[in-house]
């Protein structure tokens, strides 16, 4: 028996149209909710509502506008009767993969406007109910919430914050038997990874990684198991959760191993090299 | 011998009319840098300098508005030939301790926009010197990075986001000879804190911690700490220098103490007065 039944629950995913969370948005219509799926494209919202099940419908809103999501909420309000939980999923990688100096500015600001400020904005249309239905809200982190987000700073430094904001929230939620988790996936296979590794700038970012990380933590994951890590952390109300789970113990050790990998980032030869090439892209594609 | 010397060097220093980023100022003025002490109001700004001495010049800028930006860093290389060590040390709090649930959105996005933007719109105008010239870039962040932020979400947010930005940064500069410090910073005597704490609900916060760990220190021995950090081009500078080790602990610890928020008693009751109360809008400027 979970700490919480996912059965009869009222749930809204962001992002739900694709990837973590459309398999968020299924595997919580399978365990018996109804769920919203949120999208930017209502169409495409509404499509992947239709293929979860006769409990979904599909509702178009950009997280970066605040009150678009609290028009979703009170439809969502509007067709079950309440809102038991949220996953701030939605999410977005910078489209070029540079350093913080060469990336155009707007692109920088973009990502954390969506990954971070969309996040905030999905917890307060969502907090008046879920702290009146005890429920949950579910925060994405990343493994860039505590590794160095070297040549992906905007993403890093909206994870970070996003995993500042679950766990103030959840001390928040307390008193009023609701709660928030942060999850944290390292590479999932979805759009977002495939398009910013595999696929710019002819798999640079893929090649890169492969550079300076050993194989066993680039190993990616399905969004079926995204999908499930999610669920699982919301029927166990868990504070954190990490898939895959290496990456917990990374966590744990963060503050003692921060400092030595970063140092040795500094000094390491290849990261140069890789620096100075995606610098001289960037200054290529400003000409 | 120091990593770095300061004599000769020009400074450029966001919030610095008072507080942390004013220490900061005339402690590396006294080492014999030239510095720019920049501030909302250009008044504000022009009387530090004054104080400061003669190498100092004051400037007048919103770090939320990066065209601001720019042009601050262009008058700094104008007047002084160039930018060595930019201190992105602006910052905000909200008015009072406030949950996420009832603090009100503006003010939120506002600490949001001032504390981790206005760091990013320094950083953006300044690094073409910083490269250039083999500087460093120092990002004022906090034990808030690490600490839970309830009560206080947007500054916790946004320090966790300065602090990740800051060490990403000291990666990416390392291949040019240029380099990004991180300053964490516990309970300094500034307006920034003293608006904070002098609440009644902070007489709760403070009931909930121990003194040694609310003990605050002046913002001259901030500044003195984030000048000796330069001098050092030391990755992290924490002042008091013990949050290093409560920052090494923090992958093992931040868990335990979480969790055991979320039963104490103490901060249940203290979140239920915050989330009743209504909350004022509108946060004050302070150089914290």
């Amino acid at each position: 028996m979970p700490a919480y039944d996912l059965n009869g629950k009222v749930a809204l995913v962001t992002g739900g149209a694709r990837g973590i969370g459309f398999e968020a948005a299924r595997q919580l219509h399978l365990r018996g909710a109804s769920v919203a799926v949120l999208d930017l494209d209502a169409g495409e919202a509404r499509e992947a509502a239709e293929r979860i099940g006769a409990r979904a419908f599909g509702v178009g809103a950009d997280v970066t506008d605040e009150g678009g999501m609290l028009a979703a909420v009170a439809a969502v309000v509007d067709r079950f009767g309440g809102l038991d939980i949220a996953v701030a999923n939605a999410g977005i990688a910078p489209p070029t993969v540079t350093t913080a100096r060469t990336m155009p500015a707007e692109e920088w600001k973009r990502v954390v406007d969506v990954n971070l400020i969309g996040a905030w904005h999905t917890a307060r249309a969502a907090l008046p109910q879920v702290s009146e239905r005890g429920g949950q809200i579910v925060f994405i982190g990343s493994i860039y919430s505590f590794a160095n987000g070297m040549l992906a700073s905007p993403y890093a430094v909206s994870k970070a914050g996003v995993e500042a904001l679950g766990r103030a929230l959840r001390a928040e939620l307390a008193p009023l038997g609701a709660s928030a988790s942060v999850v944290y996936f390292g590479w999932v296979d979805t759009d977002l990874v495939r398009d910013s590794l595999d696929r710019r700038d002819g798999g640079r970012g893929a090649r890169i990684l492969g550079e300076i990380l050993p194989a066993f933590l680039l190993k990616r994951i399905t969004t079926e198991a995204a999908g499930a890590a999610i669920v699982r952390a919301l029927e166990e109300r868990a504070p954190r959760s990490f898939t895959p789970a290496v990456w917990r113990y990374l966590s744990a050790l963060r503050g003692l191993m921060n400092p030595l990998l970063d140092r040795r980032m500094d000094n390491d030869a290849a990261i140069a090299a890789v620096v100075s090439e995606v610098e001289a892209a960037a200054a290529e594609r400003l000409a | 011998m120091l990593a770095y010397d300061l004599n000769g060097k020009v400074a450029l220093v966001t919030g610095a009319a008072r507080g942390i980023g004013f220490e900061t100022a005339r402690q590396m003025h006294l080492r014999g840098a030239s510095v720019a002490v920049l501030d909302l109001d250009a008044g504000e700004a022009r009387e530090a300098a004054e104080r400061i001495g003669s190498r100092a010049i004051g400037l007048a800028g919103d770090v939320t508005d990066q065209n601001a930006m720019f042009a601050a860093v262009a008058e700094v290389v104008e007047k002084f030939g160039g930018l060595d060590v930019a201190i992105a040390n602006a910052g905000i709090a909200q008015k009072q301790f406030a949950t996420a649930r009832n603090i009100s959105g503006e003010e939120w996005e506002r600490v949001f926009e001032v504390d981790l933007l206005g760091v990013w719109r320094t950083v953006r105008a300044a690094l073409p010197q910083i490269v250039e010239r083999r500087g460093q870039m120092i990002v004022v962040s906090s034990v808030y990075a690490f600490a839970n932020g309830m009560g206080n979400t947007p500054y916790a947010v946004a320090k966790a986001g300065v602090e990740m930005l800051g060490r990403s940064l000291r990666v990416e500069l390392a291949p040019h000879g240029a380099s990004a410090s991180v300053a964490y910073f516990g309970w300094v005597d500034t307006r920034l804190v003293q608006d904070a704490m002098d609440q009644e609900s902070s007489g709760r916060i403070k009931e909930l911690s121990p003194d040694w760990l609310l003990k605050r220190i002046t913002p001259a021995e901030a500044g003195a700490g984030l000048v000796r950090g330069v001098e050092e081009r030391a990755p992290r500078i924490f002042v008091p220098k013990w949050w290093r080790y409560v920052s090494a602990l923090r992958g093992i610890v931040n868990p335990l103490l979480d969790r055991r928020m979320e039963s104490d008693a103490r901060t249940r009751a203290l979140i239920r007065d915050l989330d009743a109360k209504s909350v004022d809008v509108g946060p004050k400027p302070s150089a914290g």
